[in-house]
């Protein structure tokens, strides 16, 4: 993300005005979690107009517009961010200049026109989003391929999202005959083929932090020789000189769970530790563990979770983005209270993207969550009368 | 040879199609495994370019008439078809750069405001455009099995037969899985039994063991019966289930020969689901037994599965016998530790038998006598053994016969060269099935007509299949393309639901981390593999009396609880057909497993 410019309390105390440019989708996701219903978008906008009633000729023009917004929707795997709002007048006098206030317009988000947001309050957990958007370190992304006979999902991980490429199915023949056994071998080269298609045609090899392959069996380790092999016949300059990025690692299943196995396999999470999904899968499999252990440390839920606060008993909390991105200011300060306070208690606070499958399987688990410094047997005690 | 020929005597060979089932059976089989080849692409090309009015038949004749070369048949097709009418993309934003703004604000005044009373500035094309790609996208991602024609009305069999007198005659079948620990001797032991008994020549065993000393992998030969790809051979490790028929003067036989790996389990569980009892192999060499039988060993995991999946009968072969001298003492030993851990399941004795044998040298297993050390033990070989159960097992099943609406779950579907036939192999759930009859498959709900039942080693037309067959159906009126292994058939009469959602009863095992709304686990019915997620626990129940709510409010699931949840599939594209647990126990019955290990069983309440 490029700011051009960021002036803060202009409007009021806690407000601040953003002139920016994303730059790619998690640059969109980042916009998506900063900018509230009520926030204001000073950006241009393209119409097409007819000079006059019978000539077919139409000019399209930039115009300049200001709106406050009412509701978003974003799409990680469509690049796609847009905004509805009602048009406000602007004092400076620059935007809206011949549109009526109170009008409903669109603003689909692009990587082409910069533009301006006029944030309420922006507050510690927005200014350190817009930051690590900023820093293009630890951006980067890691794809990952999981398979099994027959079945490959061709992944991509960025620090927010886990998105499917491509799914790539062969039904193998079963065994049974000679002439068999020749078309499962035809097909199983298909199959590998197949999948190193859609690897050259998604991922970006150079920009890529690392390549895994995953699998049951021996079918990653396959994959691997077959890639270098295809690889090898097509001089594939930027599969061959990448080959230190990718990693075989093992797996149960071809489905994309598989890829989630491999972010907590403490195996393999010396070359993993520094992204944030993997760190992400770990605490909620630390999570789960302690909840398994019956040691009344892991508790999910608002009311525990905010209990758990009050006595500074939280060593990691666990919430979703989806949390912090309610809409309703009132609530959204109330998380971002919380996780100030477990900060200030010596905790640490995980936000979980939703686009992950961990941040989802946190989602439905109401989307909140701790581990505790010590056991709280009767945290939810006075709440036990639902049984 | 030139790409286009235009003598008219060529040209007059071909005759009119009338449509594409005729071209595709006109075709000779080189001609029509090109043409699959390159159909599907051009088909896309055709679809994805807008262009309209063409069918099938079109896009096959150009193929054939420029010698399957998709540009030259594309070409052809451009000029024969227009394109739908498409709404022209805006000019990138970025080429706009140039404009002024005043000069729009005047335009934009003059036209978009002229109609004072719209809320909305800009319910321009653009966005209306963008919804719709980003709509259709949706649509192509999550599309669900299209539906089809479906009968209502059964279809009388080509020449009846009484299926009461046929069931009177006929020899029993029984279908057993092979299940054991990694390298416990199962599919060395099903390629002896078939040897000895005569399905397998003895030329082929000479071939393959000429061809599995030239990779060092001698001792591997007659497994190499039942592991057939390059992979299995060179690794001497099983993968994926391997099926075979044979047959004995009493009994008809389908072996399921399952991987013990560990990695290989789902494959198992396909295994266990076409079985009727299982054989369980034991490695009884030293140590052997025990490093099977530990907790994380296979033996155990597959055992679990068998019971859980209404397997009732185990067939206990205690293998490799030779490596031990035949040790009575040893055999003892084992059958305690094993027996007191069956019991533990809530297996009775006699649904457990026990056979001391060798798969290696095939003694206890068919002929082949015991050699002199084993003189301790005078009950059945195994092949006897698997008579008397298909005895039983065959009586049962013909009960599932009359009166009983066709079920038959599709383990396979096989390639076929004719367009609207399909061919799928798989087992008579329950009734009976005859030539000329109609069926419905699920979950695309397409009626079909049975044209021909195929049924034993060398596919012999057979009048009628009855529960616990294993057969091919020829199927005619079929949409193969929407066909997959797993799905479910049945007498056109009777109602199957697929669904997306579904409620169970689910019986936890040992496992390391608790279930909770939101864990995704992957979940099996039959064949059929789906990822998953629990979406709500509803109540924690009683383990004897389901009925008893012992909790309603749930916060997770922990090991050997019996539980009642609800479950989603994560994937929208297709649904697993299943019925309910009381309507049809063998298809309302699913396993889960999550990070490698078989976490729960699961009767399916509603659907
Ligand atoms: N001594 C002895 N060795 C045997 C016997 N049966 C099998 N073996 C050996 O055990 C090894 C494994 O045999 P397989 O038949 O492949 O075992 P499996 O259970 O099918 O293995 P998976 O399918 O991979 O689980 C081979 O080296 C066989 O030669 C037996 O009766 N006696
Ligand atoms: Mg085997």
């Amino acid at each position: 993300m490029k700011i051009l410019k960021l002036e803060e309390g202009s409007v009021n105390k806690e407000s601040a005005v953003i002139s920016l440019l994303p730059e790619d989708k998690e640059d969109l996701f980042t916009l998506y979690q900063i900018i509230d219903e009520e926030d204001e978008l000073i950006f241009k906008k393209k119409f097409s107009t007819r000079k006059d009633e019978d000539s077919k000729k139409t000019n399209t023009d930039l115009v300049l517009l200001k709106i406050q917004v009412v509701s978003s929707e974003f799409d990680i795997n469509d690049e796609f961010l847009r905004y509805k709002g009602k048009t406000v007048t602007d004092d400076t006098g620059r935007a809206n200049a011949e549109v009526p206030v109170g009008k409903f317009i669109s603003f689909t988000v692009n990587y082409s026109y910069p533009f301006t947001v006029i944030k309420q309050t922006f507050d510690k957990h927005s200014r350190q989003l817009l930051n690590e958007a900023c820093n293009p370190e630890g951006k980067s992304d890691t794809a990952a391929v999981a398979l099994q006979e027959g079945i490959a999902h061709v992944c991509i991980l960025t620090p927010s999202s886990t998105i499917l490429k491509q799914k790539i199915e062969y039904s193998l023949p079963k065994k049974k005959r000679g002439t068999d056994i020749m078309k499962y071998d035809e097909k199983t080269e298909k199959f590998y083929r197949g999948i190193y298609n859609a690897m050259n045609k998604y991922y970006d090899f150079d920009k890529l932090k690392m390549v895994i392959l995953c699998s049951p069996g021996f079918y990653a380790k396959t994959l691997m020789e077959k890639v270098l092999q295809y690889a090898n016949e097509d001089r594939n300059n930027a599969i061959l000189n990448n080959r230190s990025r990718f990693l075989v690692a093992h797996c149960s299943t071809g489905y994309m769970q598989g890829i989630n196995e491999v972010l907590k396999d403490p195996a393999y999470s010396s070359r993993l530790s520094d992204t944030k999904y993997s760190k992400e899968a770990m605490v909620m499999d630390d999570f789960l563990k302690h909840l398994d252990d019956d040691d009344y440390k892991s508790w999910y839920g608002e009311t525990e979770v905010f209990k758990a606060s009050e006595l500074g008993a939280i060593d990691s909390l666990l919430l979703t983005d989806t949390m912090l991105h309610s809409g309703n200011i009132k609530e959204r300060k109330k998380y971002l209270d919380l996780m100030d306070a477990v900060e200030r208690n010596g905790g640490d606070v995980y936000t979980f993207s939703t686009l992950h499958d961990s941040g989802e399987e946190l989602d439905k688990l109401t989307g909140i969550a701790c581990i505790l410094k010590y056991p709280l047997p009767d945290l939810d005690e006075d709440l036990e009368d639902f049984d | 040879m030139a790409y286009y020929s235009d003598q008219d005597d060529y040209n007059d060979d071909i005759p009119d199609f009338q449509d594409e089932a005729e071209f595709d059976d006109y075709l000779n089989d080189e001609e029509y495994d090109l043409i699959n080849e390159t159909f599907p692409n051009l088909k896309k090309k055709m679809t994805e370019e807008n262009y309209i009015g063409w069918k099938n038949l079109d896009v096959k004749l150009a193929l054939f008439d420029h010698d399957f070369d998709p540009e030259a048949a594309f070409v052809s097709l451009r000029k024969q078809f227009k394109k739908k009418k498409k709404v022209v993309a805006p000019p990138p934003a970025a080429s706009l750069a140039t404009t002024t703004t005043k000069k729009v604000t005047e335009n934009l005044g003059k036209m978009n405001l002229k109609d004072g009373n719209s809320d909305w500035l800009d319910e321009d094309e653009e966005n209306a455009e963008e919804d719709a790609r980003r709509k259709a996208k949706k649509e192509s991602e999550e599309s669900v099995a299209k539906h089809y024609k479906k009968a209502t009305v059964p279809k009388k069999p080509r020449n009846p037969i009484d299926i009461a007198k046929y069931l009177e005659t006929s020899k029993p079948h029984l279908s057993f899985v092979v299940l054991g620990h990694v390298d416990a001797g199962k599919s060395t032991l099903m390629g002896r039994l078939l040897y000895d008994i005569g399905a397998v020549e003895s030329g082929k065993i000479r071939k393959l063991k000429k061809e599995s000393e030239s990779i060092g992998k001698g001792s591997f030969h007659l497994a190499w019966v039942m592991d057939q790809t390059a992979e299995e051979r060179e690794r001497g490790v099983t993968v994926s289930i391997c099926t075979s028929d044979f047959e004995t003067e009493k009994s008809n036989f389908t072996i399921v020969d399952a991987p013990g790996h560990r990695d290989f389990v789902p494959n198992a569980i396909a295994g266990v689901s076409q079985a009727d009892v299982a054989v369980l192999s034991i490695d009884c060499g030293t140590d052997a037994f025990e490093s099977g039988f530990d907790l994380d060993g296979q033996t155990k995991e597959h055992t679990i599965l068998a019971k859980s999946m209404d397997v009732n009968y185990i067939i206990v072969a205690m293998n490799k016998m030779d490596s031990v001298n035949w040790s009575q003492d040893r055999f003892n030993d084992i059958k305690n530790k094993l027996g007191a851990f069956f019991k533990d399941l809530g297996f009775y004795e006699d649904q457990i038998r026990w056979v001391p044998l060798s798969g290696f040298s095939g003694a206890g297993v068919y002929k082949s006598p015991y050699p002199t050390e084993q003189n301790w033990y005078n009950g059945p070989n195994l092949v006897s053994t698997l008579e008397n159960v298909a005895q039983n097992v065959g009586l049962e099943a013909k009960k599932d016969v009359l009166d009983r609406p066709f079920l038959f779950s599709i383990l396979e579907l096989i390639n076929s060269k004719k367009s609207d036939e399909a061919v799928v192999s798989g087992r008579v759930e329950s009734g009976s099935i005859q030539p000329g009859e109609a069926l419905t498959i699920y979950p695309s709900e397409q009626s079909v007509i049975v044209d021909k039942i195929l049924s034993g080693r060398d596919k012999k037309q057979a009048q009628i299949a009855t529960k616990g067959d294993f057969v091919t159906l020829k199927l005619r009126q079929a949409f193969p393309e929407d066909i997959r292994s797993g799905d479910l058939c049945a007498s056109v009469d009777y109602e199957i639901s697929a669904s997306q959602t579904f409620k169970l009863q689910m019986l936890t095992f040992k496992m390391n981390r608790p279930l909770l709304p939101g864990t995704p686990i992957m979940l099996f019915r039959g064949v059929v593999e789906q990822p998953a997620r629990i979406t709500k626990l509803v109540s924690i129940v009683d383990k004897k009396d389901p009925n008893v709510i012992i909790k309603s409010k749930v916060r997770h699931l922990a090991s050997n609880q019996a539980a009642v949840v609800e479950i989603e599939l994560t994937e929208k594209k297709r649904q697993i057909p299943m019925l309910r647990f009381d309507a049809k126990k063998h298809l309302g019955r699913v396993v889960s497993r999550k990070d490698g290990r078989t976490i729960a069983t699961g009767k399916v309440l509603d659907l």
